[in-house]
């Protein structure tokens, strides 16, 4: 494998992400579900929030009307695709509670198939993950009503342990790409999309196309000002084309990219696995709640950001709580804070001329272009 | 038309009132009070003898004295963006405001502890910056969700409650209240008395049965005999105060009163054509437009939810384990009024029961917790036969209301039909 070929495989996966083959998949729908343990199961995890647009697909009146038009991009989408059969040969799909949109997603595609308006199967599991370290035990509990659900054994400890190995693996490997793309050495649009690419992959692979690629990665075209990128989940790369215009993206914290892969534990068990994903600061609805603004900060603090560009849904109703407190603590950092206000998760061309032409006059005006 | 309010209405709102002045006395005076969210298990702290201000009440306080303009506007200058919820974080954005003498009672002391359950995302976050405003310790629930939901919920709820909200979220519930309850006695330095407790609970259940009873009386009864702006107040004071003395008596005397009114053949709207359902809490700074379509359609509301709620939202069978029925009555309080299957499966038996012809339906698009299952509610309600009429606003801002251009809009709707 050559570096050239490795960034090809890693390009059509992100491109190719969430469609294939269904055989031995499981759908995620949400941030916050420790893979490895599905994995380890012998089951391949596959992000049913993340589609590629082009995937999209109208179910009809029947479902539009029962979709309020605050309901998250994402969940819409994902309604629609499923309800028209889209995901019909998964084992099952998994919603994680604790993600912003999920629950939702589960309940109105529960509704759906009651009313007669979506196929009988996939099977649909609410994954409870508690993020509080009090809840362990029934966190234990939802484990093991998974297996049960999925009508399989619980992975052996043998099975635990090479899978911890290889998603260690993708960890370092991960944690590379960033430290690259912290030192400008990798645009954060690629990036995002060799991040992304790894979704539907086993860690060692996902680390080998990594390792093997990133010394020839595409260098960010801008350099100059160091950005933090912080908010709701962005879709599209072409968001980050936008922004990288303007300077270079060293820190990126929107969900997407922080919030997966959840992180590992020290030893390769179940009872690890889950107090690691537990304990998740990437989570919103982290206990005690103020762990998640405070993971954010000190991540852009360590990135040494000159300015931090803020977006959100326009449906957002966790992170805008933390903006005024980001925004205050950024101030005494001496640390630019740039508020797109609302952007939509697959911004258009002329929002994104929009966003790049607001953000160039944001810097200049601060002299930061 | 003269409408005369109801004997019980008055004294609800005169406990009310000189509760709530006792209680700012006390808390000025520096007792310790808590401030907490409504779906939190406030029978705890009752047990405790530590008074509550809860969250969503404070909040329609604020509204009711037309302040949320201005406390809405400050959170946008203060940095929040314009779509958070609102009803739940108005009380906030006054505390952050910093200039108590604006608000009712000249502001609220810091609390003692603050309590919400994750029920809504935003709940924790509104919580932790209260806390953080104030330093006081914050005690959340959480609020995992309910697997493969039972539609008909209130089938089950009183007695088969284990099965319908599930061992293991009980559990947590149960492990989560006893942390409470251990920080509530270090804070008091009372001791929790388990059989006490017990028979308050059942004192609750005596409660919510007699409520039972009104809302039977209510559905059945030909016409309309009360406003919903009088069951809200005769049913919310007692629940507040839940399992007293005085609000056993007060639902008894509530009771009475309106079994003669029907007896009486008393009736909101003596030529009362079309009867109407209020979906949603209350429209708190415009409690009056409840009123607004008796004389020009004969048009009354006879169902919110807040009496129907009180027996299948909080009678739970209590057998030798009170903390667990506490929290098989709390562990979905919030849900089953929101989300589907409950909502929707709810509201058309509810519409059955008091013969609805026409719901108004409150759609908060900035509150989604609380619209989300709008739009499978209204799919069912017209599969019933209900018409349905969406009321896009909010429960306590009224900065995007107008009054004459909805009440022209649902008028339409009712001439269509009268």
């Amino acid at each position: 494998m050559t570096p050239q070929s490795a960034a090809e495989i890693l390009d059509s996966a992100y491109a190719a992400r969430a469609t294939g083959a269904f055989a031995d998949m499981v759908g995620i729908f949400g941030e916050g579900f420790p893979e490895p343990l599905l994995r380890a199961a012998g089951l391949g995890p596959i992000c049913v929030h993340l589609n590629p647009a082009t995937d999209d697909v109208d179910a009809g009146q029947g479902v539009s009307e029962c979709i309020e038009p605050f309901v998250d991009h994402a969940v819409r989408r994902f309604l629609h695709r499923f309800a028209a059969g889209r995901y019909q040969g998964l084992k099952a799909i998994i919603f994680c509670r604790d993600d912003t949109a999920a629950l939702v997603a589960y309940q109105y595609a529960l509704e759906f198939r009651r009313l007669g308006l979506a196929p009988a199967e996939p099977q649909l599991i609410l994954w409870n993950l508690v993020h509080a370290a009090h809840a362990h035990d029934f966190n234990r509990q939802q484990l093991d009503k998974l297996w049960q659900a999925l009508d399989i054994p619980a992975p052996s400890e043998s099975a635990l342990a090479e899978t911890w190995a290889d998603e260690c693996a993708r960890m370092d490997a991960l944690a590379a790409l960033d430290a690259d793309m912290g030192q400008g050495a990798v645009g954060a649009s690629t990036a995002f999309m060799w991040r992304i690419a790894g979704r539907g992959m086993d860690g060692r692979q996902h680390a080998d196309l990594l390792n093997c690629a990133r010394p020839m990665a595409p260098r960010p075209a801008s350099g100059g000002v160091r950005l933090g990128v912080i908010g709701s989940a962005i879709e599209d790369v072409a968001f980050y084309r936008t922004i990288e215009a303007h300077g270079t993206i060293v820190c990126d914290l929107q969900p997407m990219i922080a919030a997966w892969p959840v992180p590992l534990p020290p030893q390769p068990t179940a009872d690890a696995f889950l107090r690691a994903a537990a304990s998740d600061v990437a989570c919103p609805r982290i206990v005690p709640p103020n762990a998640h603004a405070d993971a954010v900060l000190r991540r852009l603090a360590d990135a040494q950001c000159d300015a931090v560009i803020c977006q959100l849904h326009a449906h957002d109703d966790v992170i805008g709580w933390d903006v005024p407190k980001i925004a205050d603590h950024l101030r005494d950092l001496d640390i630019a804070f740039i508020n797109l206000g609302f952007v939509d998760p697959l911004p258009d061309t002329p929002a994104l001329y929009a966003i790049g032409a607001a953000l160039g006059a944001d810097l200049k005006t601060r002299g930061l272009a | 038309m003269t409408y005369t309010p109801l004997n019980a209405t008055k004294a609800a709102m005169s406990f009310q009132r000189d509760w709530v002045s006792q209680l700012r006395d006390d808390i000025t005076g520096g007792k310790k009070f808590a401030f907490v969210n409504a779906d939190t298990p406030h029978e705890l702290f009752h047990a405790m003898d530590m008074p509550i201000v809860t969250n969503q009440w404070w909040s329609a306080v604020i509204a009711a004295k037309q302040l949320s303009e201005h406390y809405l506007d400050r959170a946008t200058e203060m940095g929040f963006h314009a779509h958070l919820p609102r009803y739940s974080s108005l009380p906030l954005i006054a505390e952050l405001d910093g200039d108590p003498s604006r608000q009712p009672w000249g502001g609220l002391p810091a609390p003692s502890i603050l309590c919400a359950r994750q029920s809504s995302d935003e709940h924790q976050k509104v919580f932790s910056l209260w806390s953080e405003a104030t330093g006081a310790p914050l005690h959340l629930f959480s609020a995992p969700g309910v697997p493969d939901p039972a539609p008909r919920w209130w089938d089950l709820a009183r007695d088969q409650w284990e099965d319908l909200y599930h061992t293991d979220r009980l559990d947590l519930m149960v492990q989560e209240m006893n942390t409470l309850i251990a920080k509530l006695e270090e804070m008091t330095g009372r001791q929790f008395d388990h059989a006490q407790f017990a028979q308050y609970m059942h004192a609750i259940n005596e409660q919510e049965a007699i409520f039972e009873d009104v809302d039977r009386m209510i559905a059945q009864a030909p016409r309309a005999p009360l406003r919903i702006s009088e069951q809200i107040p005769n049913v919310m004071v007692p629940q507040w105060h839940r399992g007293s003395d005085w609000a056993l008596q007060h639902a008894s005397t509530f009771r009475d009163e309106v079994a003669t009114r029907i007896a009486d053949g008393h009736a909101v709207c003596e030529n009362e054509r079309i009867r109407m359902m209020w979906i949603g809490a209350g429209l708190w700074f415009d409690t009056d437009f409840y009123t607004a379509f008796e004389d020009s359609h004969g048009a009354v509301f006879v169902w919110s939810m807040y009496l129907p709620f009180a027996a299948d939202g909080y009678i739970r069978t209590i057998g030798d384990d009170p903390l667990r029925a506490l929290a098989a009555r709390i562990s979905l309080m919030n849900e089953q009024l929101h989300q589907p299957p409950w909502v929707n499966e709810w509201l058309v038996e509810q519409a059955r029961r008091y013969r609805v012809d026409v719901a108004l339906m409150l759609v908060p698009r900035h509150d989604r917790f609380s619209g989300y299952g709008s739009r499978f509610a209204r799919r069912a309600l017209e599969a019933a036969g209900i018409k349905v009429i969406e009321i896009w606003s909010d429960m306590v801002d009224r900065r995007d209301w107008n009054r004459e251009q909805m009440q022209a809009h649902v008028a339409e709707a009712l001439d269509g039909i009268s």
